[in-house]
């Protein structure tokens, strides 16, 4: 399973309850109140469910920006 | 052969912070996230001790004969004496007794049931009285929004022999190349604080605790289904749903979190404890037991009630 990154962008968005067109390549934690502590776990939930518990998730070491995401995304060859 | 069994569990909560009251809309918005309303916090001029005792105390007409005490904390009153020997006084207790301290957090009670297990299976203790308290409170500074997840607690319980075998084996892992995601050190200010890294440690329990799970049950010869509940350590509301998605089976997961809180050791007794009076559980009712935390550690361990 692969994602794009318009779904990725629509996950986050999702994880963190605001809208989809406020999310991009360079969003990260500062830039949203809701993106706090929490929401970095909302995120993380949301990419286990989506990938149904099939992806090492303790690799990932920072979830506060997308461009990191991506990157971990990426590097586990699941990124469109 | 000796058994081992729990004979007892009480426990001991300082009042409802109230932190709902007051600010309701950041708590709304936290409780949706962590499950938590409430949290407990203890006066300024109490301590592990104190609640340790208090815990202790419900259950002092069956404390006579106790051989042994042992104290999960991580937050002890000194860094020596040890909190165990503090509380034999305090609770008057023979002094023919074995009094120890655990340094171990939201795995403690497992630790601390392996250890009275061993002791009293291999003839050394007859009764042990095992306290778990922490005091998390005191180390968390007002700005660290971790103050909305923990709450100060003890418990006691009291583990005896048995004529029959009440405990499974026990299964513990440990990692701790991680040992700064939960951590109390100086700050900048020189003080010693609390530090979480939140997903991190999110993200370690999501991905570790289903797997000890099964290769548990694998080793043990046993299936979830023989178990009537099972008890995770209560870190948060987060976790505890994650938990339950994960095994795939409704209802299985005991959650108490939403007006105590994460209480560390004493999250597993304190939902034990409150499974059974809410007739959730029955004594001999087979229930699997899981902590986890600071180490990072973790461990898992059946038996009947």
């Amino acid at each position: 399973m692969k994602i794009e990154k318009k779904d990725l962008f629509s996950l986050i968005s999702k994880a963190l309850n605001i809208s989809t067109k406020k999310i991009n390549d360079k969003s990260k934690s500062n830039d949203f109140e809701e993106w706090d502590s929490l929401g970095q776990l909302a995120i993380i939930t949301s990419l286990d469910k989506k990938f149904k518990g099939k992806l090492n998730l303790n690799e990932i070491t920072e979830v506060d920006d997308v461009k990191k995401i991506i990157g971990f995304l990426k590097k586990k060859k699941v990124f469109k | 052969m000796s058994y081992a069994k729990i004979d007892e569990i009480s426990y001991y909560l300082p009042p409802v912070n109230n932190l709902s009251k007051k600010n309701k809309i950041l708590f709304n918005k936290i409780y949706k996230k962590t499950g938590i309303l409430n949290t407990r916090i203890s006066k300024k001029n109490e301590d592990v001790i104190d609640l340790a005792y208090s815990a202790s105390l419900k259950i002092k007409k069956k404390l006579s004969n106790i051989e042994g005490v042992i104290f999960v904390t991580q937050t002890p009153r000194y860094l020596l004496p040890s909190c165990a020997c503090i509380l034999q006084d305090r609770l008057k207790l023979s002094k023919n007794i074995f009094a120890v301290d655990i340094n171990m957090g939201c795995s403690g009670y497992i630790y601390g049931l392996s250890v009275a297990k061993s002791l009293i299976e291999s003839n050394v203790l007859k009764k042990i009285l095992l306290v778990c308290a922490d005091t998390y409170s005191k180390y968390i500074d007002k700005n660290n929004n971790n103050k909305y997840l923990f709450s100060d607690a003890a418990s006691a319980t009291l583990i005896s022999k048995s004529k029959n075998k009440k405990f499974g084996n026990f299964l513990f892992k440990t990692d701790g190349s991680k040992y700064e995601k939960i951590i109390i050190r100086k700050n900048k200010e020189g003080k010693q604080a609390f530090e979480m890294d939140g997903a991190s440690v999110y993200t370690f329990t999501l991905m570790e605790i289903p797997k000890i799970l099964e290769r548990y049950l694998k080793k043990e010869k046993r299936s979830i289904k023989e178990m009537k509940k099972i008890f995770f350590h209560q870190a948060s509301g987060i976790i505890l749903d994650t938990l339950e998605r994960k095994i795939n089976k409704k209802k299985i997961v005991y959650k108490n979190i939403k007006n105590i809180g994460n209480t560390t050791s004493s999250s597993i007794p304190i939902s034990i404890k409150d499974a059974l009076n809410k007739k959730i559980i029955k004594k001999n009712d087979e229930i699997l037991l899981c902590g986890f935390g600071v180490g990072l550690s973790w461990g898992v361990v059946s038996l009947k009630i």
